[in-house]
């Protein structure tokens, strides 16, 4: 059984085309709902990786993206197959306009064979509410 | 048929470019930064070049093979090995098994080379993508009418206030 190595949600994932490293850019914290109570996340992209024994018969998995929003119980999922292949699986989802309508927390989980993995969460705040800014630099403990 | 990013590979410049054939781990590092071979691995992405075009470039570069003396074009076979490396495409990993499986002294080199591409292909994570909308219950969607900078009122797809969810459901 492969082993997860992460699985982490953005804004947008870039991939070189030579040597298939992959760049994950913004990833989702925090999302201030707009001043009449709802907002869009324009795109959404989970990134999830995983090793698989190095003998081990190749065989197809099916991972899934569970996507919970702020208010509900039963999230939305996204199936996908990941081919026999090498030693390593990568899965990216790529979800666009996921409409927030409610502060509280959205929820990306990651499935293997339907056995939850891994969660992300991304805090949702009312319309006004700034997100958690760092500490002033007077208050950063020194080096 | 053949096509001329790989027609290049056999010309005499790149075979200048490419000068002694390295040992080759070093061999494979050095063609993965000339630009040709850059291009034939685009060139291979997109699908300009094809499964013909390999065989065809192939069976041009062996064609002044001789037992016992080294295939001139050994670099040539060596670039395509490193262009293909992360190709998905089925050719592509066959390309690199039937040069990997060849015990020919005159073309050892490449053989090796393709080894070596094989080994990193294999170590490489093999991706899947799933591009999906977020789906939106249809009597949750509505399709608001925006104005856009010319000042005429159109209803479509426009910024993110085209397709709102409401909570409460009182679209």
């Amino acid at each position: 059984m492969p082993t997860l190595e992460f699985f982490l949600v953005c804004r947008a994932v870039t991939r070189d085309l030579f040597t298939d490293e992959i760049t994950l850019s913004g990833v989702l914290e925090d999302i201030v709902l707009e001043a009449d109570g709802m907002a869009q996340l324009p795109s959404a992209v989970a990134v999830a990786a995983w090793n698989a024994e190095p003998k081990s018969d190749p065989t197809d998995l099916q991972v899934m993206l569970r996507i919970t929003r702020p208010g509900e119980t039963k999230g939305l999922t996204f199936p996908m197959n990941l081919a026999k292949g090498h030693n390593r699986y990568r899965a990216i989802f790529a979800i666009s306009g996921i409409p927030l309508a409610e502060p509280g927390e959205l929820l990306f989980e990651v499935l293997l064979n339907a056995e939850p993995c891994a969660s992300h969460r991304v805090f949702v705040h009312p319309p006004g509410s700034a997100p958690p800014t760092p500490p002033f630099p007077d208050e950063l403990p020194p080096i | 048929m053949n096509h001329s990013f790989l027609n290049q590979l056999l010309s005499e410049p790149f075979r200048a470019e490419v000068g002694f054939l390295l040992p080759p781990a070093a061999l494979r590092r050095r063609l993965q930064r000339l630009s040709l071979v850059r291009d034939v691995h685009l060139a291979v992405r997109v699908g300009i070049v094809r499964c013909e075009h390999v065989r065809a470039f192939v069976t041009e570069a062996t064609r002044d093979f001789r037992a016992g003396e080294l295939l001139p074009n050994e670099a040539a076979l060596a670039a395509l090995a490193v262009a293909l490396e992360t190709c998905p495409q089925d050719f592509a990993e066959q390309y690199l098994l039937d040069l990997a499986k060849l015990k020919l002294a005159e073309v050892a080199t490449a053989a090796r080379v393709s080894r070596e591409c094989l080994l990193a292909r294999y170590s490489r994570p093999k991706t899947q993508t799933l591009q999906r909308a977020f789906p939106v219950p249809p009597d949750r969607v509505r399709v608001e009418r925006v104005t856009t900078r010319r000042g005429t009122r159109r209803t479509g797809y426009e910024a993110s206030k085209v397709v709102r969810f409401d909570a409460a459901g009182s679209c």
